[in-house]
């Protein structure tokens, strides 16, 4: 029996299962992470500033 | 009533003299602001901390985002 | 924080007070000045290429490649009229059958990067992730230009 299990990544800064790495969009990406995790590191559109200032 | 406004009109208000506020705390003020703001952290903001500013004048507030 | 602020600025007796809610993180994602110590280095948006080719989605691959070629360019950034980035197309995909119109050649939806973003962490990213080229645009999705990986480095290496 074939083996049709789609081979999913893991984010690296959060490891939640992702379809794609968001910075490269390779598929097996060996430092596969998922757009939250980028945003964050980037600095892009950021859901937290750089320094916590207590929203 | 404080109005709220998105960029194309800040620079437009300020053009036309507003002061502008940056509430951050020191280190992100430090490492960028909008040309010309002054720093007045939100914690500051009181009769003394405000003696900076112009009360005839228009005065823009920002942070880091919408948060 | 600055709703905040500008209601304690109405109770201090300001009587014309704005509040600019999108905040500096949209200042900056428009590719707008800033001043301060992190204004004085050079970010994504100072070095991205200006110049990058830029190609629509009815184009044919062959005639956007020979154009391109002839610049010295092996990536193209698909646009709209707006110069919004709708697509990508790197080497492989220049190298796709050169009737196909690019709608179809180029890889869709690309990541993109704002022009605050500071080299260092871009250029972290881009050897992790062996990406030689990123589009720049500001918040809207308007491209700003074609970050590479060898100029951040260049860029980084006069440190």
């Amino acid at each position: 029996m074939a083996d049709s299990a789609e081979t999913k990544e893991r984010c690296k800064g959060c490891d939640r299962e992702i379809d794609i790495c968001a910075f490269c969009q390779e598929p097996g990406c060996a430092a596969a992470i998922c757009y939250g995790c980028q945003n964050r590191e980037l600095r892009q559109t950021v859901p937290q500033p750089p320094h916590a200032h207590g929203g | 009533m404080p109005r709220e406004i998105r960029r194309e009109e800040v620079r437009k208000v300020v053009a036309s003299g507003a002061q502008l506020v940056e509430v951050l705390p020191s280190p992100e003020y430090e490492e960028d602001h909008l040309p010309g703001a002054i720093h007045i952290p939100l914690r500051k903001i009181d009769s003394q901390g405000v003696e900076l500013l112009d009360r005839k004048r228009a005065v823009i507030v920002y942070c880091w985002d919408t948060a | 924080m600055s709703p905040r602020a500008a209601w304690r600025l109405e109770t201090l007796g300001f009587g014309e007070v704005y509040d600019y809610i999108d905040g500096k993180v949209d200042w900056m994602a428009a590719g707008l000045p800033t001043e301060g110590t992190n204004a004085q280095h050079p970010r994504a948006g100072d070095i991205a290429r200006k110049d990058v080719p830029t190609a629509g989605l009815q184009e044919k691959l062959g005639d956007v490649k020979a154009r391109v070629e002839v610049q010295g360019w092996d990536a193209v950034v698909v646009v709209n009229d707006r110069r919004v980035v709708l697509g990508l197309l790197r080497a492989k995909e220049l190298a796709g059958d050169p009737e196909q119109p690019i709608e179809r050649a180029m890889r869709p939806g690309p990541s993109t990067f704002r022009p605050y973003v500071s080299l260092h962490e871009m250029l972290h990213f881009m050897v992790d992730h062996k990406l030689d080229s990123a589009p720049v645009t500001t918040s809207d999705g308007r491209l700003v230009g074609l970050l590479l990986q060898k100029d951040v480095a260049a860029e980084m290496e006069k440190k």
